[in-house]
């Protein structure tokens, strides 16, 4: 493969700039909206229709490192690959169940429903931990995506990774400032209606230019390659690239996952969203549809990919097949268009930081000055709070940009530590009264031991293979799917004891919190108090 | 539809939770898998999109009757409630 430049015309520079006016211009429009409160600055005041947190989080979640990542999935494992982006089924759950409850809470984010859900020091301890994880998770991935728009420019016009972080990262920055979430999700809308429009018209673009579906189909065969158009061509109950149980494992944990809360990264955005829509009702909405959304936009991705793996099949350095779908039509558009897309690019790229900025921004505010600091904190202050937030994440993602490549691997074993060991914890804070905070808090903790001894520490002395079944079934090491399953089960055997020793959460604040969301599950002794105190009918 | 719902009978989980617990995720593959076949003209694509338009249009007349109810309930009571939650936050009232 021969390196890409490509070369701006006037026409192009016309397209990026009007979009760059259109989007700093949104902040300034909406600046008024934005300053009256905390709640307006965070959550567009709590009355947004449906259609617009659903945008949200559609937009949120196109990001410039997602077609990456699916470019690299599918030019792997062809349309199988599919599968890896149907961990998004936890939002047909959610959607109907955990966003409901949640929504009902009217937390302001995930930390604050710590302190509704659970009481006494307990809460206190979880309500900081999650907001100080979560400024740092969302420096993260402001960083992690803001690198990914430095790759795209050194591709495109051969600049050093820091230019294309901080230069866009700061344009977007100006409108989450100014407006706060009322800038965010306006800006949202318009970029994902013109993300969607041209990842459709793109991605068909690209089909069309590697010969259409009928000779991606014929080139396939010849290769013998047809596997890639089955997506449910998997490679044995165990074994192989793509086994059964791997399957089996993303499938539970996905559907079942969207009973709980906080139990996958993306739920904190979203919760963000359904604090944001009007009723419940739009809540629940803008959940499904967004998510349905997002997986609608990965089919595009696919088959485009699938076309750059006719056009270019024998790649085998993954950092060259990932950008795919940019390199096939920064290929083939013509002049002008060229800008257009590169527009929409930026309108990927603006959806998602400007989400965490504000994101990151309302954990600073809300959770650790608002409600640690100063809670008699007027509005006004509160607000200009909110800004400073913004500023601080903003700058703490150039920082981790420049160390993304020493810190990748240690968070993505945080990831997985979070994903794994509070999965059941997560549902279980849900759906049963007597789960409680120190439970909680020692499900947090168990994992950090666990995850390290079962990734790394006991596959290092080969312990696992000396046990018969890993040994006959995994004799290569245990792959990730399973270390699911022991985590899950290692780390029960430490917070179910620690919440039985303890006591229950107190009375009065569980039944306010189950007269407020109706919760699912096993409520029995608080729903009879609840109604012995008159407080809802039986 | 929405008249079928008394304010405490919307509040409770039922049978329309369950049926969308499965609807709701199958559109979500259904429509997935079948739109990435569909532009591929394949055949099984097209059934696979049906199956997911289904689906979603199911899950949406099952739950919406349900939501609009549970929506007018809780939000006569929301100001009431918005003010326990800031309570909690400025510690007026923690337990």
């Amino acid at each position: 493969m021969e390196e890409l430049r490509v070369s701006f015309h006037f026409l192009d520079w016309f397209w990026v700039i009007t979009y760059l006016i259109l989007m700093i211009g949104c902040g300034i429009l909406f600046y008024q909206l934005g300053k009256r409160s905390e709640a307006d600055f965070f959550l567009a005041g709590r009355g947004l229709p449906w259609w617009l947190p659903a945008a949200s989080v559609y937009a949120t979640h196109t990001a410039t490192d997602t077609p990456m990542w699916i470019g690299g999935i599918i030019y792997k494992y062809g349309l199988r690959g599919l599968w890896y982006t149907f961990f998004s089924l936890w939002c047909a759950i959610s959607a109907f169940v955990s966003t409901r409850i949640f929504r009902r809470s009217l937390a302001m984010s995930m930390a604050e429903w710590q302190s509704l859900r659970y009481s006494g020091l307990g809460s206190e301890l979880l309500r900081g931990w999650l907001a100080g994880w979560q400024v740092f998770m969302n420096m993260f991935v402001l960083g992690w995506v803001g690198m990914a728009m430095g790759k795209v420019c050194q591709l495109l016009f051969g600049w050093e990774e820091w230019v294309g972080l901080v230069l866009f990262s700061s344009l977007c920055a100006i409108y989450v400032v100014s407006a706060g979430y009322w800038g965010v999700i306006m800006g949202d809308f318009q970029q994902g209606i013109i993300a969607l429009l041209v990842i459709m018209i793109v991605s068909i673009w690209e089909l069309m230019y590697a010969g259409g579906p009928g000779a991606i189909i014929t080139k396939l065969n010849e290769m013998g390659q047809s596997w890639r158009l089955n997506p449910f061509a998997f490679t044995g109950w165990a074994s192989g690239d793509f086994p059964i149980l791997w399957f089996i494992t993303l499938f539970v944990m996905a559907v079942i996952g969207g009973i709980g809360m906080g139990n996958f990264i993306d739920w904190y955005p979203e919760a963000q969203r359904i604090q944001s829509a009007k009723t419940v009702r739009d809540s629940s909405d803008s959940i499904f549809w967004g998510g349905l959304l997002v997986l609608t936009r990965n089919a595009f991705w696919a088959v485009a990919l699938l076309g750059f793996f006719v056009l270019y099949p024998d790649i085998k350095d993954t950092s060259k097949y990932e950008i795919g779908w940019f390199r096939l039509a920064f290929e083939s558009l013509p002049v002008g268009m060229l800008g257009f897309f590169f527009a929409a690019i930026l309108a990927i790229h603006f959806s998602t930081i400007s989400t965490h900025l504000n994101l990151g921004a309302s954990y600073f505010t809300r959770d650790l000055y608002h409600h640690y600091l100063n809670p008699q904190a007027k509005e006004e202050r509160l607000v200009w709070v909110g800004r400073l937030g913004t500023l601080v994440l903003l700058l703490g993602s150039f920082l981790m940009g420049s160390m993304m490549k020493e810190i990748t691997s240690w968070l993505i074993f945080a990831l997985w530590l979070q994903a794994a060991g509070i999965w059941l914890p997560s549902i279980l804070q849900v759906i049963w009264w007597r789960f409680n905070a120190w439970g909680y808090l020692a499900s947090w903790i168990a994992n950090l031991g666990i995850s390290w001894l079962v990734v790394w520490v006991l596959p290092a002395f080969g312990v696992f293979n000396k046990i018969p079944f890993f040994a006959k079934y995994f004799p290569m090491g245990l792959p990730d799917y399973i270390q699911f399953w022991i985590l899950m089960v290692l780390t029960f055997f430490i917070y179910i004891p620690v919440t039985l020793l303890t006591k229950p959460d107190d009375e009065e604040r569980l039944i306010k919190y189950y007269v407020m969301t109706r919760p699912i599950g096993f409520w029995g002794p608080i729903h009879k108090k609840a109604v012995a105190m008159g407080l809802i009918k039986e | 539809m929405a008249k079928r719902y008394t304010a405490e009978s919307s509040e409770k989980w039922g049978w329309e939770e369950l049926v969308d617990c499965i609807t709701a995720p199958a559109s979500y593959i259904f429509i997935s898998l079948g739109l990435a076949l569909t532009i591929l003209l394949r055949p099984i694509g097209y059934v696979y999109l049906a199956i997911g338009i289904i689906a979603s249009l199911v899950m949406y007349f099952v739950i919406d009757p349900k939501l609009r109810a549970v929506s007018d309930e809780y939000e006569r009571r929301q100001s009431e409630f918005l003010e326990q939650v800031e309570k909690v936050s400025k510690w007026e009232e923690m337990k």
